[in-house]
């Protein structure tokens, strides 16, 4: 079901139907009000404002002669769909209709250290990149008429993070000019000593973001769009499920008179990926902080918004992991999809329509290579040029190197990787790269008629570099050391 | 090359010395100063000094015997002989060398043929001249020094010797070889010091110093977050223990409030229970007020009816005793006069008697006053026969009877001396005679005993005469002087009394006695009839008749009867107990109707006594039942008449049996709540309420604690910060990992090649320090060894390893004793020379000049050993010794040089 999103369009061109089918809950509704007073009427908007759709009073919409070809959706509350449509926007009044569009996102791990990198530049453009997304995410929300917007979790690295990222976050989030919805999440749980105590944190809250209201409080939350059920961390490892409360019936049953969608937020790994499925990079995450969405009663919740997992994923019909929406980390596996925000909209009662947006900037790729000979140098250069190009300052890269090379290309290499660590971000290097002097290297230094005491050296130090052990390790480099000193006399 | 002979002229101290040597062994002896050092000197001069040498080293070999000094030598070089000639005289010297059968040189050609046979420089001036072949020659004092500079002189020829010997001569590193080894040493330097510690300004000291910095920064962040964890985990808990507390505390309020309720309710029952008991108690004590009185009525009134049953007998038998109490005063009365009457009778018997004891009286006391009267006549009658005795007495002597119990004795003293005196005295009787017997002057008459006390003569007629001597002796003067005595005395006392003897003095004293006696009987006489009272008592009875008879006259009057006095004592007598009889019957007359009197008085008495008592009893019954009767009056005036009492009692009974169920069933209502439990229960629930506080109390202080812990300033972040700090402690790590390997792998570089320098210095020691081995094997045993370095093309730091020494460790050449040390350079000297003799056809002299002073015997007998060997390895072995008897068994040709030699030929000891 994950795929609909990026099918409607395609599905409803090739939908021929005239005009909105109106014969679900929300046209019925509409109608009733629309019967109530003569004087009422309801007119459907694309976001073109100038190319309005009509409802006639038995509130079957009518196309507007230039509008484009109807974009209704084919299954079920098909004015619903339509109104949830890119590109049309209930203008009627929404509490009739009560479709709500939202970006959901989470784990921005603002002010992450990215303590790998060690020049200190680098690492501080790194954490500069993540403040700005935010603007990215702003602009994604303005340009798709996001009502609000719902952080599950993770918003910061720390539950301590410093002033300088709590301020530039909070500036960042002011922009965003929606209501900004916000649980804690396990790396910025909402546990005592936290930052959402801290009174800097809630000065500056209140001077740069009075958009943003951070839910410490598993409570019921009726906003003017939707009804919000956070989940929110207490403490880093929570052992119990923080979505319990809501399998409590009076938690179900409250608003239950509303047509407000309801959407819960919450924030940790699921059960049906098993523990495994913990995107914590520090690896202390099993076992905690497990949310088994299945035993929420069926219909109950109209989208379930998570964090945690930090590529984008669906677990449910309704509930997705948004994904960090500015990498990271070197993502995990090949479908691991990170860098986006997904815009949601949601219905009482209707499975939610999920779109992703891709918001991240830095490139983070991950190379892996395996020497066989002096040649496959060459390819990995050409690799390199090809994935990274003439950039600098944009990518990331990881790269793993394994088989081994020749004195001369071991040296070679290592220029190579100089100019890569200068230009990426950052070069994340596994070497289990082995130096092994090519026959003619090795012929080199043992069978030198002039300089007998070099050539016994260098064959007691061939006989040393065989195999794992460090003294191997030692007796290569030596080889090395020995080999430049004679290219450099 | 071997010496083969020397001859010296003009050299010193020889004016012509010639010595020839043995092509193998020669020890050349010599006292000192014989010029054996010259001699060495001058073979040396001879063979590496150019003739033409001038100044100092000329002059020194110049002799004091004139002349210039000259040297010839012998030597052969393989088997080709030559014959060396010297002559050195400055600018004019000569030199000749002429090979056997070959044309003599001279000049610079033969001094050049020279330089060239023995391998030194021909241009060497005469200073380097004197060093050449300086191993071959042990100067005197010298053989201690370290041979590695003799090596280190002879290094050239050495090596290239050394190298064909090890067939290592291709072996040789180059100056690349050199470079590097260099390079690396001096990179290792600057790395490491002594050991595997990093220098200071190394950059593996920079990276483990990095490392450890890194490490540092990441504990102190690892325990900021720690500390902040632990608060965090103590907030939590807290938080838990305040929510469980909350609850708890909120049970207990419910509870303590439940058991508040309880209490009230019970305290409400309580109270209830109080007054209900109270009400209990109140109809309890009305009900019995009213039963007490109806039982005192009820009492009052069996006792009033009792007491009207008692008075009715009470009263006649008071009328009974009035009328006896009459009866028995009447005959208490009648019994009175008759008593009376009795009475008067009994004075007038009682009278009479008197008046006849008076007459009675009156008649005794005349009868006493003529006794009286009597005895005094009988009194003087006595007095005059006392008068006549006295007189008798008077007239006689006095003698008392102890006078004559004296005298007695005195007499008896007397006659008992003469008794003795007789039984002394022989005693002499004449029983008949014819003839006239004289005793002493007195005349013996027959039958008359005569005693004899003294010695006498006793004369019977003329013609006998005896002497008779009585026993006793001297005794018998004394018992004639005691009888004399005696008898004189006797005479003065009867003197002295007036008596003739002791008879009339007895007979005198007799009538005294009688006399005395007499007296005394007539006085006691008079005493027994009261002399001295008899006249007063006279006196007495007189006046007592007197008073008789007044008495008499005064009884007789009373009677007032006239009375006839009775005319003697009979009739007194008679008269006193008639009256006396009387009486008595009167008196018992009397005491019978005392008695009468009495007995009716008595029943008198108690008659009215036991009327008094029934009337008062009466009197008493009578109040009683009078008493009663009020009381009962009062009584039901009171508590009214009986139909009131009994309902009013009924009323009352009824009323406490219905209190008494009410407060039953309240009693059972309290029993319900149990009571007992309250108490405890109340003071369990505050225990636990205070416990709870306290806890709550603890965990709020712990919770603010760790909420001031975690309380962070926004200045830093914990997590970011360890996390930095945990990338540099590892990135620091790995630094440290290759800056290490790479300082390990130049360490081991420098090694590798130093080692590999090492073995080729080696190949070139080798057979220099074997060839040493095997003579110094000689000396110390078989496991002796010398191992010597060779660095930079030079030989250096000799050392000496004797498994019995040190613990067999190497000991340097310089640490040696000067013995040994002798004998390793010796052993060295000899392995050169057997290096070097390849160059000089295989043999080298070897010069021993007092080499071995530090030898002792068993080292110097060792040593000849070694020397011995040298030569059997073809070294030409020349010692100078000034006590060659030490190489007596060196197996050497022995020769003497002559003291202060000037001439001739040396003298040859002889080979041994």
């Amino acid at each position: 079901m994950g795929g609909e999103v990026a099918l409607w369009p395609g599905r409803l061109s090739r939908e021929p139907s005239p005009a909105p089918q109106c014969t679900g809950r929300g046209h019925r509704r509409v109608r009733d009000w629309v019967s109530q007073s003569p004087t009422r009427s309801v007119r459907l908007l694309t976001s073109d404002a100038a190319r309005p759709l009509a409802l006639d009073r038995h509130c079957n919409g009518h196309r507007p002669l230039d509008s484009p070809p109807n974009r209704v959706h084919p299954t079920r509350s098909p004015l619903a769909a339509a109104l949830a449509l890119s590109g049309v926007w209930a203008f009627a009044p929404s509490h009739l209709f009560m479709i709500t569009r939202f970006i959901h996102t989470a784990d921005w791990q603002l002010g992450k250290p990215f303590a790998g990198v060690h020049d200190p530049a680098k690492r501080a453009a790194l954490q500069q990149e993540r403040i700005a997304m935010l603007a990215r995410i702003a602009a994604a929300a303005r340009e798709h008429q996001a009502e609000f917007v719902v952080v599950a979790g993770d918003a910061f690295d720390s539950p301590h993070a410093t002033k300088a990222t709590v301020a530039a976050a909070c500036s960042a989030l002011g922009v965003m000019h929606v209501p900004i919805y916000l649980i804690p999440g396990n790396h910025d749980h909402g546990g005592p000593g936290s930052l959402w105590e801290q009174a800097f944190f809630r000065r500056e809250a209140a001077a740069l973001c009075p958009n943003l209201q951070v839910l410490l409080t598993p409570a019921p939350l009726e906003a003017d769009k939707a009804i919000l059920f956070p989940c929110p961390l207490r403490r880093r490892h929570d052992s119990t499920d923080t979505t319990q409360w809501l399998r409590s019936p009076e938690v179900v049953e409250a608003f239950s008179s509303s047509d407000k969608p309801r959407i819960v937020i919450a924030h940790g790994s699921t059960q049906s990926f098993g523990s495994g499925f913990s995107d914590d990079d520090d690896g202390e995450e099993a076992g905690h902080n497990l949310l088994d969405l299945t035993r929420l009663p069926p219909g109950a919740y109209d989208y379930i918004a998570l964090g945690d997992w930090h590529g984008t994923k669906q677990i449910a019909a309704s509930a997705w992991y948004a994904g960090t929406p500015e990498l990271d980390r070197f993502p995990k596996g090949a479908d691991h999809d990170p860098g986006n925000i997904l815009l949601v909209v949601a219905e009482r009662g209707a499975a939610a329509q999920v779109r992703r947006i891709p918001t991240a900037r830095l490139g983070w790729h991950q190379l892996s290579v395996s020497f066989a000979d002096d040649h496959s140098f060459a390819q990995l250069a050409t690799q390199l040029e090809t994935r990274l190009g003439q950039r600098a300052g944009e990518d990331l890269l990881r790269l793993e190197l394994d088989g081994s090379l020749g004195l001369e290309a071991t040296t070679r290499l290592e220029h190579l990787l100089e100019s890569y660590e200068a230009r990426l971000v950052r070069l994340k290097l596994i070497n289990r790269m082995v130096i092994a002097p090519s026959t003619e290297e090795l012929a080199a230094l043992t069978t030198r008629a002039s300089d007998p005491l070099i050539a016994r050296v260098a064959t007691k130090l061939v006989a040393r570099a065989e195999g794992e052990s460090e003294e191997a390790a030692i007796a290569r480099t030596a080889l090395r050391e020995l080999h430049a000193q004679i290219q450099s006399s | 090359m071997r010496l083969l002979s020397a001859t010296l002229r003009n050299y010193r101290l020889h004016r012509d010395l010639k010595i020839e040597f043995d092509p193998e062994r020669t020890v050349v002896g010599g006292p000192n100063e014989c010029g054996k050092s010259t001699l060495v000197e001058a073979i040396h001069r001879g063979l590496f000094m150019r003739a033409k040498v001038t100044g100092a080293h000329h002059a020194a070999m110049k002799s004091f015997h004139g002349g210039n000094p000259e040297v010839d030598l012998a030597f052969e070089i393989g088997r080709q002989r030559y014959q060396l000639r010297k002559r050195f005289s400055g600018q004019s010297g000569t030199t000749s060398l002429t090979p056997a059968g070959g044309r003599s040189l001279s000049g610079e050609q033969a001094e050049a043929e020279l330089a060239r046979l023995f391998c030194v420089s021909c241009d060497a001036s005469a200073k380097a001249a004197c060093e050449h072949w300086a191993h071959l020659w042990v100067w005197q004092g010298q053989s201690g020094q370290d041979p590695a500079e003799h090596a280190n002189r002879q290094r050239d020829t050495l090596l290239q010797r050394l190298g064909e010997g090890g067939g290592a001569a291709a072996i040789m590193q180059s100056e690349l070889d050199s470079q590097l080894a260099k390079t690396f040493a001096e990179a290792c330097t600057a790395i490491f010091k002594q050991g595997d510690k990093a220098k200071a300004d190394s950059e593996l000291a920079r990276a483990e110093a990095e490392l450890s910095s890194a490490l540092e920064r990441e504990q102190s962040a690892l325990a900021r977050l720690d500390l902040l964890k632990h608060a965090f985990q103590d907030h939590g808990e807290a938080t838990s223990t305040l929510i469980t507390l909350q609850h708890d505390l909120s049970k207990l309020r419910t509870e303590m409030e439940t058991a508040e309720i309880k209490a009230l309710r019970l305290a409400d029952l309580q109270r209830l229970e109080g007054s209900q008991q109270a009400d209990t108690q109140e109809a309890e004590m009305a009900v019995n007020e009213l039963q007490r009185a109806e039982d005192q009525i009820t009492a009052l009134r069996r006792k009033i009816a009792h007491a009207t049953a008692e008075i009715a007998p009470r009263e006649t038998e008071l009328s009974r005793l009035t009328a006896a109490a009459e009866q028995a005063r009447m005959d208490a009365e009648i019994a009175q006069k008759e008593c009376d009457a009795v009475q008067t009778e009994v004075v007038e018997a009682r009278q009479k008697r008197d008046l006849a004891l008076a007459h009675l009286a009156l008649i005794g006391q005349l009868r006493q006053r003529d006794e009286l009267n009597g005895r005094v006549q009988q009194l003087r009658k006595i007095d005059a026969t006392l008068t006549t005795l006295r007189a008798a007495l008077a007239k006689l002597p006095v003698i008392e009877p102890a006078d004559v119990k004296r005298l007695e004795k005195m007499e008896t003293e007397r006659g008992e001396a003469e008794a003795t005196l007789r039984a002394m005295a022989a005693g002499i009787e004449l029983l008949e005679g014819d003839q006239p017997v004289t005793l002493g002057q007195e005349r013996l008459a027959v039958g008359k005993q005569q005693i004899v006390t003294e010695d006498t003569e006793l004369i019977v007629g003329s013609t006998l005469r005896l002497r008779i001597s009585p026993g006793g002796g001297s005794s018998l003067a004394i018992a004639r002087r005691e009888t004399q005595d005696a008898q004189a005395k006797l005479r003065k006392t009867l003197d002295a009394l007036g008596v003739a003897s002791v008879s009339a003095a007895g007979e005198i004293a007799t009538q005294r006695k009688e006399l005395s006696t007499r007296i005394d009987w007539e006085t006691t006489k008079r005493n027994d009839l009261g002399a001295d009272e008899l006249e007063q008592k006279l006196g007495t009875a007189i006046a007592a008749v007197i008073a008789a008879e007044a008495e008499v006259a005064r009884r007789a009057a009373a009677l007032d009867l006239s009375s006839r006095a009775p005319s003697d004592e009979g009739a007194a007598r008679t008269e006193h107990q008639r009256t006396e009889t009387r009486l008595a019957e009167m008196e018992l007359a009397d005491k019978r109707a005392r008695a009468k009197r009495d007995t009716a008085a008595k029943a008198a008495a108690e008659a009215a006594e036991a009327l008094t008592r029934t009337r008062t009893t009466f009197d008493q019954q009578l109040r009683v039942q009078s008493d009663l009767q009020a009381q009962e009056k009062l009584l039901r005036e009171n508590h009214g008449e009986d139909a009131v009492r009994a309902e009013r009692l009924a009323a009352a009974i009824k009323r406490k049996g219905s209190v008494a169920a009410e407060l039953t069933e309240t009693r059972k209502a309290i029993s319900l709540e149990q009571p007992e439990h309250l108490k405890p229960t109340q003071a369990r629930l505050k225990r636990a309420w205070e416990d709870a506080q306290r806890r709550q109390h603890e965990a709020e202080q712990k919770k603010a604690v760790a909420e001031h812990a975690l309380r962070t300033d926004g200045s830093l972040d914990p997590e970011a910060d360890l996390a930095v700090a945990r990338a540099a402690r590892v990135a620091a790590q790995d630094r440290l990992g290759n800056v290490r390997r790479r300082a390990l792998a130049i360490r081991l570089l420098d090694e590798l090649f130093r080692g590999e320098q090492q073995t080729l210095a080696d190949q070139f020691t080798r057979p220099l320090i074997d060839r040493a081995s095997v003579y110094l094997r000689a000396l110390y045993g078989p496991d002796a060894r010398l191992e010597v370095t060779f660095e930079n093309r030079a030989f250096s730091q000799l050392r000496l390893i004797r498994p019995q020494v040190a613990a067999g460790a190497a000991v340097l050449f310089d640490h040696l004793s000067g013995g040994t040390k002798e004998q390793v350079a010796i052993a060295m000297r000899l392995a050169m020379a057997e290096v070097l003799a390849a160059n000089h056809e295989g043999s080298l002299p070897l010069i021993l000049d007092d080499a071995f002073v530090n030898a002792d015997p068993d080292r110097v007998l060792r040593l000849q050993t070694m020397l011995d060997l040298a030569a059997t390895r073809g070294l030409q072995i020349i010692v100078l010794t000034c006590t060659p008897s030490d190489y007596a068994s060196l197996g050497a040709r022995h020769i003497k040089v002559p003291p202060k030699s000037t001439n001739g030929r040396l003298e040859e000891m002889g080979a041994s």
